[in-house]
């Protein structure tokens, strides 16, 4: 830990997550400037551990390096693990679709109306609040 | 005892909406402060969960004038922060394989144009050569060159750091306890770590906006929902635009890295309280048979990652956006229902005129939370 804390930033260069190709040095502002304090924020603003190999690689290193960084390594968590775990062909996960009963269909979202104005439960969709908003 | 504070504005959440506000408001002048129960991009939010979808098509009528002036500002967004938000306007189609529900799309198509919205219905070959690789099933589809998509994790924290850098205050790990209220008028946030006395108060705290507003005796009728989104790997470019297939759950692009986004409002778990989301196995199996069956190619494509956000849905699936009559300087901005990320820099905007000039134009009252009665409040 202390060998990354002490070393120059010349190493900022260092590829950490080779999925994704982030350094050491984005990392470092990651945490420094905008205050990542968990690897899952680190993740969510650099991609470190979005890649193929979901982090199987880099997990470890980033975690070292944001103890090393903040100075702690208490209560560091680690990556969320995403399923499906390893890579799952569309066309495989597809097959199993008719093992499963739920969910019904998605939740209900304006996309899957043949009609924007088909809102059941809508109080304002009235004729009324059409002519007042929409035209003008 | 906790620290006091003073800002002339309190942002309540930093996800899309939050961010924006926060990011207009510091442009405008005003001294204001975003805080967060959480880090930055820290929690399974709706903001973290977003297909990242900019869209005009396919919202109610009302709405499109609303998102006409959104989209409009994303035009010049990513010079104006400084930053690559992966901003592309390539276009939508909502697609359909059902010839009997053709007309009903030619019907919002020609509602949408009498909105002043750039939309036409695409048919068969033409329609199959503007989109390679779409199913020979699609028949027809509605089809909006103004549409398009942005990187939602990157786009909400630029428009931190560019707030930020405006002077506005951030307060991470800072979740807002209630809000304080003397007569009708609101004068304070407090907060877990401080109280900040303030005029204005902008409620964006997506599902979690619920209990705080109760602190004041105002109700919101949302409740939150998990949404599942899915990645592939990468691949070779291959699609430019986002696909939507009508009563169907998918909302599928390509984002610039080469990964495959699919969304589509399939239901996971999440539990706001705890912050817990996980995952329903269902929801992918049945969201990538939608996937095939609108994008044959990608049955050969694996998916890398599923994740769940928790986004606040509205009773009617329609925002509650804009000030609170009878209780002044309360600001809503939550309960979008899963189509807020496309309007997040009209909200900010909207919202900095109004703290600035008083001016809250025509085009937003009808996401008002009077439309529920009385400001659906209850005696404080």
């Amino acid at each position: 830990m202390n060998e990354i804390r002490n070393s120059a930033q010349p190493d900022n260069d260092l590829v950490i997550c080779r999925c994704e190709g982030v350094t050491l040095g984005q990392i470092r502002t990651c945490i420094h400037e905008l205050g990542a304090r968990s690897v899952n924020q680190v993740k969510k603003l650099t991609r470190a551990g979005m890649g193929p190999c979901q982090g199987r690689t880099c997990a470890g290193l980033v975690e070292m390096i944001l103890a090393a960084e903040s100075q702690t390594s208490v209560g560091i968590e680690p990556y969320k693990s995403r399923p499906p775990v390893r890579g799952m062909l569309i066309g495989v996960l597809a097959a199993s679709a008719d093992q499963f009963d739920e969910p019904a269909g998605p939740v209900s979202v304006a996309m899957l109306r043949p009609q924007a104005s088909d809102y059941p439960n809508a109080p304002i969709m009235s004729e009324e609040i059409d002519e007042r908003y929409q035209t003008k | 005892m906790s620290a006091i504070k003073q800002s002339d504005a309190v942002v309540i959440g930093a996800g899309i909406i939050g961010a924006s506000t926060a990011y207009y408001l510091s442009k405008a002048g005003v001294d204001v402060t975003l805080i967060d129960s959480k880090g930055n991009n820290a929690s399974s939010t709706a903001s973290t969960a977003t297909a990242g979808g900019v869209r005009h098509q396919g919202r109610i009528p009302a709405e499109i004038p609303f998102a006409l002036y959104a989209i409009k500002l994303w035009t010049g967004l990513e010079e104006e922060v400084s930053t690559d938000l992966h901003y592309r306007q390539d276009g939508m189609t909502v697609l359909t394989d059902d010839e009997a529900l053709i007309p009903g799309l030619e019907e919002r198509v020609a509602k949408e144009q009498s909105l002043g919205l750039d939309i036409k219905m695409v048919y068969g070959p033409e329609m199959h050569e503007l989109i390679p690789g779409l199913s020979p099933l699609m028949l027809a589809g509605s089809y909006c060159p103004l549409d398009g998509h942005a990187d939602p994790m990157r786009t909400t924290n630029a428009l931190v750091e560019a707030a930020k850098g405006l002077g506005a205050h951030i307060e991470w790990h800072c979740p807002a306890e209630n809000l304080v209220a003397e007569g009708n008028r609101i004068v304070a946030v407090r907060t877990s770590k401080c109280n900040i006395h303030c005029q204005h108060v902008v409620l964006a705290a997506g599902a979690w906006s619920k209990p705080i507003a109760a602190t004041v005796g105002v109700s919101l009728p949302i409740q939150p929902v998990g949404l599942q989104m899915m990645v592939t790997s990468r691949r070779p470019h291959a699609l430019d635009q986002v696909l939507a297939w009508v009563g169907h759950g998918i909302s599928l692009k390509q984002v610039p890295s080469g990964g495959f986004v699919i969304g589509g409002g399939w239901p996971g778990h999440g539990d706001p309280a705890t912050y817990q989301t996980s995952l329903n196995p269902g929801s992918m199996a049945k969201s990538a048979q939608t996937t095939v069956g609108l994008f044959p190619s990608l049955a050969d494509v694996p998916v890398i990652r599923a994740w769940v956000g928790i986004e606040a849905f509205c009773v009617d699936e329609l925002e509650i956006l804009g000030p609170v009559p009878g209780l002044e300087g309360l600001i809503m901005a939550t309960g979008f229902s899963g189509h807020g990320f496309a309007l997040g820099p009209g909200v900010g905007s909207l919202i900095a005129d109004y703290v600035t000039a008083g001016k809250w134009p025509e085009m937003v009252r009808p996401f008002s939370i009077t439309r529920f009665g009385k400001n659906n409040q209850e005696d404080i």
